[in-house]
């Protein structure tokens, strides 16, 4: 199950989002987010929270009010 | 089923069948286990073993201090190995897997659900929004009906605004200056200079209140990040970097935190590429001169000029990624990648507010400072030499007549337009300043002006502010088409003054030359810090080409055309 996320992520064309993904795969979004955070700890996805802002942004006067916040998260596939 | 069912009988079947290799392991190791008596806090033997060959390091560490521990992880090593050869792959995640498998085969097995699951609300939405072929249109339209619903909602205001800095404000500064007898230069300085300079920008702060409110609701429902999933995935068809698009959408903000946001990308060539794209997104600072130009020349139409704008710099951004991805950037595909989207929500008052007033004030402090350095600068530039009757032979005058040249097949060959597209270096709003500095500080007064007095000017403030309450309320229901139409909007003095010396295709190719040409010093800057000044400099000249290539092809195509 767990190949079959990384298979079904290299298969798609573009990004999928996690509801499309449960989908696919034919397993409930709650047991996706297990599978997902199993590939994650072992180094297979790298998640991104999408509203982080590079380190430099810590100083910066617009932090406040740049656009990107809360943006959601991506599991991106890691490829060695 | 109880937790006692679901530990291993030595002879019979096991729950989770991990496959015939690793069964064949768990069972040498079992047999280890038993043969040594080796005991661990009273583990079952089977669960031992499996945790062994996933290399849990709690168990190991308990297994170590045990008697008999140490062969047993000799043994455990070694099955590790043979496993890793035989799957390729961590026995860990081949276990996992398994267990997995077996979650999913039982769960289908004994769960029953509806034939159809009753989809929420949320789920529905999501559908059409992300959808693969209305996905796109759908973010177009959303991104025209904003600029449609804050262009014409913040008319009025502006409109009001732009009276009460050429009105009142300037007549109480001119009162105050002359009170105090300062000389005649000084109140040039700050009429002509910072007031027509700073406060040509600054009418567009309500444009700018409503767009970010706007783009506040768009954000704090979750739909932006829908818009942002869904151009992701064109982008990423066409080989960008599937998170490319978080600082591209930054770009719309400000370029130079979008550069920097590029770090987020593992690989320089991605974060170079995903950088050098950034500057075509039409940042804040364009806003303005887009506004200005569309309001002086396509009045009734000024949603279209603004929406084109936008889509033309994501269309070269993207076009430029696919030429650079073939030529100077070719490499490995990119990652693939899934995105948890966050929920729909109810946006609060306060929390657009707070988003609205966050960002508006941003822009309200760097016209404080960067743009009021530049008015004053510009302004000492038209005056130069000292004295000089005609700005036309200032050294601002020559500077933009040399230049002028350049852009004679472009459609706007003149010095005015040609020092104003040099002033944008510095922020691109400072076009919109210095083009006030020419075209209305510039003007000489005739006659001695009778102000009206004080008390009076406050009064038309307020009337004023009260009728621009009014018209803009009358919009909302005038947005919907047909439903009755709202006078036009008053003109600006700088309006008024661009109207005769632009055609509405030299206008259009001063746009789209705006939009495309070299970023501000800062967002060279940027890209100078973070890649270095060679490739700064390549970005200069390669923006500064395909904006004067593509001014000239809007120009000239439509003259061939008979447009404007």
């Amino acid at each position: 199950m767990l190949s079959r996320i990384i298979e079904e992520l290299e298969k798609a064309r573009g990004p999928l989002n996690l509801d499309e993904l449960s989908r696919r795969l034919g397993v409930q979004r709650s047991a996706l987010d297990g599978m997902i955070e199993t590939l994650v700890r072992k180094g297979r996805l790298r998640e991104v929270e999408l509203g982080e802002a590079p380190p430099m942004c810590a100083g910066c006067a617009e932090r406040s009010g740049c656009p990107v916040v809360g943006m959601g998260k991506v599991y991106e596939v890691v490829r060695t | 089923m109880t937790t006692h069912d679901m530990t291993y009988p030595r002879k019979g079947q096991p729950l989770v069948d991990y496959g015939r290799e690793i069964e064949t392991e768990i069972a040498k190791l079992y047999d280890l286990i038993e043969a040594e008596d080796i005991r661990v806090d009273h583990y079952p033997h089977r669960w031992l073993a499996i945790k062994l060959l996933e290399e849990d390091a709690d168990v190991r560490e308990r297994v170590a201090s045990a008697r008999g521990g140490a062969e047993l992880l000799q043994a455990a090593e070694k099955s590790v190995n043979h496993l890793r050869n035989i799957y390729g792959d961590d026995v860990d995640i081949i276990i996992t897997d398994r267990r997995y498998g077996f979650i999913t085969g039982l769960v289908k097995e004994v769960v029953e659900r509806p034939p159809v699951t009753r989809r929420i609300l949320s789920d529905r939405i999501d559908t059409i929004v992300t959808h693969r072929l209305l996905g796109i249109p759908i973010f177009v339209a959303m991104m025209w009906l904003l600029f449609k619903v804050t262009t014409d909602i913040a008319a009025p205001y502006m409109d009001w605004l732009d009276e009460v800095i050429t009105g009142p404000f300037s007549h109480w500064a001119e009162r105050f200056l002359n009170l105090i007898n300062s000389p005649d230069w000084l109140v040039a300085l700050a009429l002509d200079g910072i007031i027509a300079g700073v406060g040509g920008v600054m009418v567009f702060i309500p444009l700018l209140l409503f767009l970010y409110f706007f783009i506040a609701l768009l954000e704090d429902t979750g739909y932006l990040a829908r818009a942002a999933f869904v151009m992701d995935r064109l982008m990423h068809r066409l080989g960008l970097h599937g998170k490319s698009f978080i600082p591209m959408l930054i770009g719309f903000g400000c370029t130079v935190p979008a550069i920097y946001a590029t770090r987020t990308l593992e690989s320089r060539r991605d974060r170079l590429l995903t950088a050098l794209l950034c500057p075509f997104m039409s940042c804040g600072a364009r806003l303005p001169v887009y506004v200005l130009f569309a309001a002086a020349l396509f009045a009734s139409h000024q949603d279209i000029v603004l929406i084109s704008m936008y889509l033309l710099g994501v269309a070269l951004a993207i076009l430029t990624g696919i030429v650079f991805r073939y030529t100077i950037f070719r490499g490995k595909p990119t990652s693939p990648f899934v995105m948890e989207l966050p929920p729909y929500r109810l946006p609060t008052i306060r929390g657009l507010a707070t988003h609205m007033w966050e960002r508006s004030s941003a822009f309200i402090r760097k016209a404080g400072v960067y743009i009021f350095a530049a008015a004053v600068v510009v302004w000492f530039l038209l005056n130069m030499p000292w004295g000089v009757d005609d700005q036309r032979d200032s050294w601002f005058g020559h500077t933009g007549a040399t230049i002028s040249h350049v852009f004679e097949p472009t459609g706007f060959g003149d010095w005015e337009s040609s020092g104003a597209l040099v002033t944008g270096l510095v922020a691109k709003e400072v076009v919109v300043s210095t083009m006030s500095e020419i075209y209305v500080g510039g003007v000489e007064e005739e006659g001695e002006e009778e102000f009206p007095s004080t008390p009076e000017e406050i009064g038309d403030i307020f009337e004023g502010g009260a009728r621009a309450v009014r018209d803009s309320v009358k919009r909302v229901p005038a947005l919907v088409p047909g439903v009755f139409q709202t006078a036009p909007d008053e003109e600006t003095d700088l309006q008024a003054a661009l109207k005769p010396v632009f055609s509405e295709r030299a206008a259009v190719a001063f746009l789209v030359f705006v939009l495309l040409y070299v970023p501000c010093v800062a967002t060279l800057a940027a890209l100078g810090q973070e890649f270095g000044w060679s490739w700064a400099g390549f970005a200069a000249a390669y923006y500064t080409a395909v904006a004067w290539v593509a001014a000239f092809v809007v120009y000239q195509g439509a003259g061939l055309l008979g447009l404007g």
